[in-house]
């Protein structure tokens, strides 16, 4: 059940469907992620969520091409996700990064590109010193990734991650093509209370990073999401895990989740949540837990003078 | 084993299960091909209008390369667009080229209309001042018929059809061919089942390939706001009693109503299914209710793209 073919899928405003659950790749190392990708797909993933920024598109796609000599999936069984990197944000750039990501994965077109981040870096920045701010033009970002789903186009779809309700709002005042997907962080600890409703109401899927608080990353030492006790309690009445848990929450509510992890065992454990259902009335004690954005993006995004946002509060309208 | 086969009026036998290629893509067809080669696909549909003659023909010669299958085992058409009319010779020899391969085991002609020349293989679908597609009035679809012939005797290819043809069309054929057509490739599927016509041809010895044999799923919902076969609840009923996939019982109503079939998949999952199709067979009340469910849809119309109804 759930495995490969049966793996729920939802379906997205362009008509196509994303399966709910897809790979994580970000902070997958180099040497490790080649094997997550292989040990996913035969334990029935179809989806996978990539990134320029991650550094490891490369390896991935080797790893997707000895899949499809070895004949266990052919491309058009997988969803292949990938981001539009801030530095690339010039509208001719656009249509350039979008080859270099195809050309990494060996995958032929992505089935979605998202624009990464509502930032723009300098073209060719390595890091997000103050110095490699650009001036934000989203605007013309966003008409060049529309041109990207035109005919002959590399991607199937494209969207949006880390855009706000107001970023969201004020996009939409000038697409032509209205984002298939927001990604934003969403799990139970930071749940998307007013972003959810607004995307639902605007026909854009919500896909949910780090699903599971981003567990041991550097940026969030302090808040363990899968140590929040009503997980704990519920993964004891249905006999899953607490990262189980966290997942089927997210998926219950419709959106994609995209746990990240590079062990065997915790990839098998991640896809095996198709098989229970959170009752109603557990699904409502989430609303009880208290709110923390864990991926605030201040150490990176926010500068008083180089940055158009000088507070935390401004990078997300307030939502934080 | 060999898959399930009929004997053309050509004397050679044709696949009744084929893999369509239009609409894969670029750079993701090859790897299908190949996995196509090891579930046993062995006939493949193609088009020099497809634009991916040349990566089906890197494929299936890799395939032939490593072993997986001899040129003669392969069941390999491709079509003559409708801009090379009044080129026939050069535009099968360049399909050749394409394909890596110095014979085809069927050409057809992809529609019966001409449309103005654009040189050998561009396969344009040039439009007049007006917007409308130009068509060409100079050229006979006899002359094109006769210039197959041709081929044949060039042999350049095995086998010469034709493809989207009526009846009165079908019949005129017969009418002027030295050399009957072999097949005449037509959407049908069970909501556009045309028995008519497709009686008319199995009649007079023309096998019938049923192109569009799912309703073109997905795709054509998409492309074309067509209304899937695929979700029709009788279908899904008769799906449900025989374990099968309402795809696979829309190609096996194909095969059982002696048409061959030719689904276009990129997905190995359905690449297997479309295969797993000769290990039942659909009673006669079966047959009959699937009858009852056509709704005489076409799904596939190119007006939206030459801006005139071929088919008014
Ligand atoms: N658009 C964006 O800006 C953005 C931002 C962040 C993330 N993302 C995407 O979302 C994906 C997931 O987010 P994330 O990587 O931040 O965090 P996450 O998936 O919530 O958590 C990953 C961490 O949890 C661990 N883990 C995995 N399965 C577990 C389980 N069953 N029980 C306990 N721990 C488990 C992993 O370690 P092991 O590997 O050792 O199992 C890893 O340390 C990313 O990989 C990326 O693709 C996108
Ligand atoms: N002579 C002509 O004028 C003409 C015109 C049209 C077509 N053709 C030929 O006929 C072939 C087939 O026609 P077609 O490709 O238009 O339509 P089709 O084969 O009837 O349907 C293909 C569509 O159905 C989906 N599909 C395939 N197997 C499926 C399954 N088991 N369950 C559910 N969905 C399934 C495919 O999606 P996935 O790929 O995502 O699986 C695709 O969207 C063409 O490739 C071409 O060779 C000829």
């Amino acid at each position: 059940m759930g495995k490969g073919a049966d793996i729920p899928r939802f379906k997205l405003n362009t008509g196509q469907y994303i399966p709910a659950i897809g790979l994580g790749t970000w902070q997958s190392k180099p040497g490790l992620v080649g094997e997550a990708v292989k040990t996913a797909i035969k334990v029935g993933y179809r989806h996978i969520d990539c990134a320029k920024a991650y550094g490891n598109e490369k390896e991935i796609g080797d790893a997707l091409q000895d899949l499809f000599r070895e004949g266990i999936v052919t491309r058009g069984d997988l969803w292949i996700t990938s981001k539009l990197w801030n530095s690339d944000q010039h509208p001719d750039d656009v249509p350039k990064a979008l080859a270099g990501s195809v050309e990494r994965l060996q995958c032929g077109y992505l089935d979605l590109y998202l624009m990464h981040w509502p930032v723009a870096l300098k073209k060719g920045a390595e890091g997000t010193a103050p110095e490699d701010f650009a001036p934000l033009d989203t605007k013309a970002t966003w008409q060049a990734m529309e041109k990207c789903v035109e005919s002959g186009g590399k991607t199937k779809a494209i969207g949006i991650s880390n855009f706000s309700v107001e970023k969201t709002e004020k996009l939409l005042s000038y697409a032509k093509v209205v984002p298939a997907v927001n990604q934003v962080e969403c799990h139970p600890v930071w749940q998307q209370k007013k972003l959810q409703p607004y995307l639902r109401s605007k026909g854009i899927h919500l896909s949910a990073y780090s699903p599971m608080g981003s567990g041991g990353s550097s940026f969030t030492e302090h808040i363990k999401v899968l140590d929040n006790p009503l997980l704990a309690t519920l993964a004891k009445k249905y006999n899953k895990t607490p990262a189980e848990i966290a997942l089927r929450w997210n998926v219950q509510l419709g959106h994609s989740v995209l746990p990240k992890s590079t062990n065997a065992n915790r990839l098998e454990q991640n896809i095996d949540i198709f098989d229970f259902e959170i009752s109603e009335e557990d699904m409502e004690k989430f609303n009880s837990i208290e709110q923390v954005r864990i991926l605030r993006g201040d150490d990176m995004w926010v500068h008083d003078k180089n940055s158009p946002y000088k507070t935390v509060e401004e990078l997300w309208d307030g939502d934080i | 084993m060999a898959d399930a086969a009929i004997k053309l009026n050509s004397g050679h036998s044709m696949p009744v299960l084929g893999l369509g290629v239009w609409r894969a893509d670029p750079g993701v067809l090859h790897n299908v091909v190949l996995q196509a080669l090891k579930l046993g696909y062995r006939h493949f549909d193609c088009a020099a209008d497809y634009k991916n003659e040349k990566e089906l023909g890197v494929a299936l010669a890799e395939g032939i390369g490593q072993g997986l299958v001899k040129r003669e085992e392969l069941f390999i058409t491709t079509k003559l667009w409708n801009s090379d009319h009044g080129h026939v010779m050069e535009a099968c020899k360049d399909s050749l080229k394409n394909l890596q391969i110095d014979y085809l085991d069927l050409y057809l002609i992809h529609f019966p209309i001409a449309t103005r020349h654009t040189g050998i293989g561009t396969t344009e679908s040039a439009k007049d001042v007006d917007g409308v597609l130009d068509i060409d009035v100079t050229i006979s679809l006899e002359t094109t018929w006769h210039a197959m012939e041709e081929l044949v005797s060039a042999g350049l290819t095995k086998s010469i059809g034709i493809s989207n043809y009526d009846i009165f069309l079908t019949r005129d054929c017969l009418a002027y061919a030295k050399i009957k057509p072999a097949v005449n490739q037509i959407e049908t599927h069970p909501y556009f089942q045309r028995e008519s016509l497709v009686q008319f041809c199995l009649k007079h010895g023309i096998a019938v390939t049923a192109h569009t044999p799912l309703g073109g799923g997905a795709a054509n919902i998409e492309w074309f706001g067509a209304v899937s076969c695929l979700e029709d609840p009788i279908l899904q009923g008769i799906a449900r009693k025989y374990n099968k996939t309402p795809a696979q019982i829309a190609l096996r109503w194909g095969v059982q109503r002696n048409t061959i079939v030719i689904p276009k998949s990129d997905k190995l999952e359905r690449l297997k299914q479309n295969r797993d199709i000769f290990d039942f067979k659909l009673d006669d009340e079966d047959m009959k209710t699937i009858k009852s469910i056509d709704k005489r849809l076409r799904t596939n119309d190119p007006t939206r793209f030459w801006n005139i109804n071929l088919f008014a």
